[in-house]
């Protein structure tokens, strides 16, 4: 266990939280821009969310915790980096959204924002590594 | 120098519609629904134009088209930058037009972000896609029997 994994599951968590919150809890944000913008503008986004949320939960149960490498999904691992500009995307589509009409305020926009810094980080950590640009330096 | 030739057009349109957005908080060019928008739906916009334009950056870079001196790094990033913001503010005000025109949102909120999304990213494949599709439907209704 190391703590890479430990920032994908969160990201996956918090990706997660969204489509939860749209259905569960009905005065949270997303609730309310489902209610005025419809479902047929919303229920993609939150099924694209729950998607990618479940990928990056697959791809570090196969990739990264299971021992057995027959476990592996490679196409998952190669589409890591698009999985987490995914979750940095949808992120800040339901803020977007509702600054038009509610008008969201600084603090219910941290949440979103600390999702898109985080995911879009992982994503780029990802990309560095795979290229090893942050390697320059030998150790 | 082609990407910065498209990086200095760019910033004159997106000054253009900077401008024109300026004169909406007195004159209303746009219309009701972007005059009335404010800085807080315009930080999701800059938000999504430097999505774009970082994965744009990424592509670049693993591509290997990033140029390696310091400057010409600077130049390279600051041109992929500028090019996407201009593009997807652009994108963002032209569809906000076209919904305040019909006086219903017939563009949702998702495929705005994605339209922002992929101006910002600004890649020739894409552009080259969308093109295509348009001229084959132009040769499609060119080439239909008349009556």
């Amino acid at each position: 266990m190391n703590t890479d994994i430990i920032a994908r599951l969160f990201c996956a968590a918090l990706t997660f939280y969204i489509p939860f919150a749209a259905f569960a809890i009905p005065w949270s944000m997303p609730a309310r821009v489902m209610f005025f913008e419809g479902h047929g503008g919303t229920v993609p986004l939150y099924v694209l969310m729950t998607a990618t949320a479940a990928m990056i939960l697959l791809d570090v149960v196969a990739n990264k915790m299971c021992p057995y490498k027959r476990c592996r999904i490679q196409w998952l691992a190669n589409s890591r980096v698009a999985l987490f500009t995914i979750a940095a995307f949808c992120a800040i589509v339901t803020p977007f959204s509702a600054s038009k009409v509610l008008g969201a305020d600084d603090a219910t926009s941290y949440l979103y924002l600390v999702i898109f810094t985080g995911s879009l980080a992982l994503s780029w950590c990802d990309a560095f590594d795979q290229r090893g640009v942050n390697r320059a330096t030998p150790i | 120098m082609q990407r910065l030739y498209n990086a200095f057009i760019l910033i004159l349109f997106s000054s253009w519609a900077i401008a024109a957005y300026a004169q909406t908080t007195e004159y209303p060019a746009f219309g009701n629904e972007l005059s009335e928008l404010t800085w807080n739906t315009w930080r999701w916009v800059f938000l999504f134009c430097f999505l774009g334009s970082s994965v744009r950056f990424l592509m670049d870079l693993r591509a290997g088209k990033m140029r390696e001196k310091l400057v010409d790094r600077i130049v390279d990033v600051l041109s992929v930058f500028t090019v996407g913001f201009a593009a997807g503010f652009i994108v963002f005000v032209v569809c906000e037009y076209f919904n305040q025109q019909y006086g219903k949102r017939v563009i949702p909120d998702l495929a705005i972000c994605g339209f922002m999304f992929v101006a910002a990213i600004n890649k020739e494949a894409v552009f080259a896609y969308v093109s295509a599709k348009f001229q084959a439907a132009i040769v499609a209704v060119a080439k239909a029997p008349t009556k």
